[in-house]
């Protein structure tokens, strides 16, 4: 077996996003040594258009970053711009915007569910988190119109309102889907297939974690708290309780149990949310035009920590914008998870960083 | 925040570093334009169990200015670097997590990371000179999956040389 690298990719990867991994395997041909990655597939150059537009244009182009977590981009781009120009905001935009932020999240950890069961060949399994999920999409088409990007942030407010009959149809889906998630949690936590499938396989250590700065459901499953909705709380999470979902384990498994008791979280945060939603304005009733200034804002999005870097200049069009995604973060750490696991589980480790490829690249 | 702030700059007091921390909205900002100051302050923030989340580079007329965003304990610590010389020491040695978002100021802007572990392209690729970001490309001539006629002739012409 000397000499032999195992090549996959650029495309189709666990998902339809490009990266390349080269696999150098053990003496044994069956399991990795060692893994490197080839990225830049799909670098659009994003940070350098959004210097050309203007801050309300912005909203569109960072929406399209991503989609799984398209609804956080605009979000922390629009809490960099308010911290800016000093605005702060009518309470019911800040409950409003957590109920958005919790819908996705809902939805993007049931895509990831869905994906591990597909890559472990589980398709009765795959089919019953996609169909799940598929309810959070049609709450998401009912309210904002669409199923992926919501268009549900502005500058100083969000877009949308709710009324008595979407409330109650956001309290059904979620009264609909809890013994569901709740079935999958008992799957996940006593199957047996399923746990020796999927325990010890590829690990991540606390002390590993700590050192790469992971962030997000890949930090939590190996016991490092990251969540930004409880150290750095944004938005009305300071109003609303929720526990923060550690595992210690660090594997396959760990990860995707901490993905299915987190949808629980939210749950709990969007009934609170609804109940105590105050009653007033949804956004700012004048437009403000932006000073000059800098400020850096983030979010936990169904990825993990999501930041933004704004520095303004007075002119109406940002002369710096950086941001960061939380995929970026949990790429070095499949470097330490893959050495020794089996070839044939590249595609199952690699979705249980939940990659977002069109994020980390922009 | 206060605490921690307080906690901070008496460190950096106690060790006569020259610098400190001012609170500005809900993070703590710092600015210096020593590269060695820079190493010093990375290290003490190690010894604290920072993370590096983020490194934002942007050209301030001839010159770079470096915004190191560390978090420590839920609170941002914003470090920024007045660099003439488009170079900076590393401070991956330090931190793993500067490991990506140096390589990628560096390929984007032309600075040069000094003692980094693995200075490698990050997302660019190599047929494109650095500091990309201050001329125009094309999008397929820009990502690494080129799908055109220039990578087909490159194709060819590798096909050519390997054949002898």
């Amino acid at each position: 077996m000397d000499n032999t690298k195992v090549i996959l990719g650029p495309f189709d990867v666990a998902l339809e996003e490009p990266v390349y991994f080269k696999i150098e395997p053990n003496s044994d041909g069956k399991t990795i040594k060692m893994v490197d990655m080839i990225n830049g597939f799909v670098h659009r150059g994003i940070e350098s258009i959004v210097l050309q537009r203007n801050f309300l244009q912005n909203l569109i182009i960072t929406e399209k970053v991503c989609a799984l977590c398209s609804n956080n981009h605009p979000f922390t781009y629009c809490m960099a711009v308010e911290k800016i120009a000093g605005l702060s905001l009518p309470e019911r935009a800040l409950y409003l915007r957590v109920v958005a932020d919790e819908i996705k999240r809902i939805a993007s950890h049931l895509f990831n569910l869905g994906m591990l069961a597909h890559l472990i060949h589980n398709k009765a399994l795959m089919t019953q988190f996609l169909e799940a999920r598929e309810d959070f999409q049609d709450l998401k088409e009912s309210i904002w119109g669409n199923r992926m990007d919501l268009s549900a942030n502005t500058i100083g407010g969000v877009k949308f309102d709710l009324d008595a009959t979407l409330i109650a149809s956001i309290q059904t889906t979620l009264d609909k889907n809890k013994s569901k998630i709740e079935a999958f949690i008992a799957l996940f936590e006593t199957d047996a297939t399923l746990i020796t499938r999927l325990r010890g396989v590829g690990v991540l250590g606390y002390e590993d974690a700590l050192r790469l700065g992971v962030v997000g459901p890949v930090a939590r499953a190996s016991g490092v708290n990251n969540d930004v909705r409880k150290r750095s709380p944004y938005a009305a999470y300071d109003q609303l309780s929720f526990d923060v979902v550690l595992q210690q384990d660090g594997d396959v498994l760990s990860r995707a149990k901490v993905r299915l008791y987190e949808i629980l979280e939210s749950m709990k945060l969007l009934h609170q949310a609804l109940d105590a939603l105050p009653t007033g304005d949804v956004v700012l009733p004048t437009r403000t035009l932006i000073p000059e200034g800098e400020a850096i804002s983030r979010t936990e999005a169904p990825r993990g920590e999501l930041v933004y870097y704004l520095k303004t200049n007075g002119t109406q069009k940002p002369e710096r914008m950086k941001w960061r995604v939380p995929t970026y973060m949990n790429w070095e750490a499949l470097k330490v998870m893959m050495p020794n696991n089996n070839i044939d589980d590249v595609a199952l480790i690699f979705n249980s960083i939940d990659p977002c490829i069109s994020c980390t690249e922009r | 925040m206060k605490s921690l702030h307080v906690k901070l700059n008496d460190a950096l007091n106690t060790l006569k570093l020259g610098c400190h921390f001012n609170a500005q909205g809900d993070s703590l900002w710092c600015e210096i334009d020593d590269k060695k100051l820079l190493l010093q302050l990375a290290e003490i923030l190690q010894t604290m169990n920072a993370r590096v989340c983020m490194i934002t580079a942007y050209q301030k007329d001839e010159a770079h200015e470096l915004v190191y965003h560390f978090d420590l304990d839920g609170m941002m610590l914003n470090v920024k670097l007045y660099i003439t010389d488009k170079s900076v020491p590393s401070i991956t040695p330090l931190f793993k997590s500067a490991d990506w978002t140096e390589r990628e100021l560096s390929e984007i802007y032309g600075i040069a990371i000094l003692n980094h572990p693995n200075p490698k392209r990050l997302f660019l690729d190599e047929a494109i000179k650095e500091a990309v970001l201050s001329e125009y490309y094309s999008l397929s001539s820009a990502m690494s999956g080129k799908v055109s006629q220039a990578l087909w002739s490159r194709v060819k012409a590798a096909e050519g040389s390997n054949r002898g």
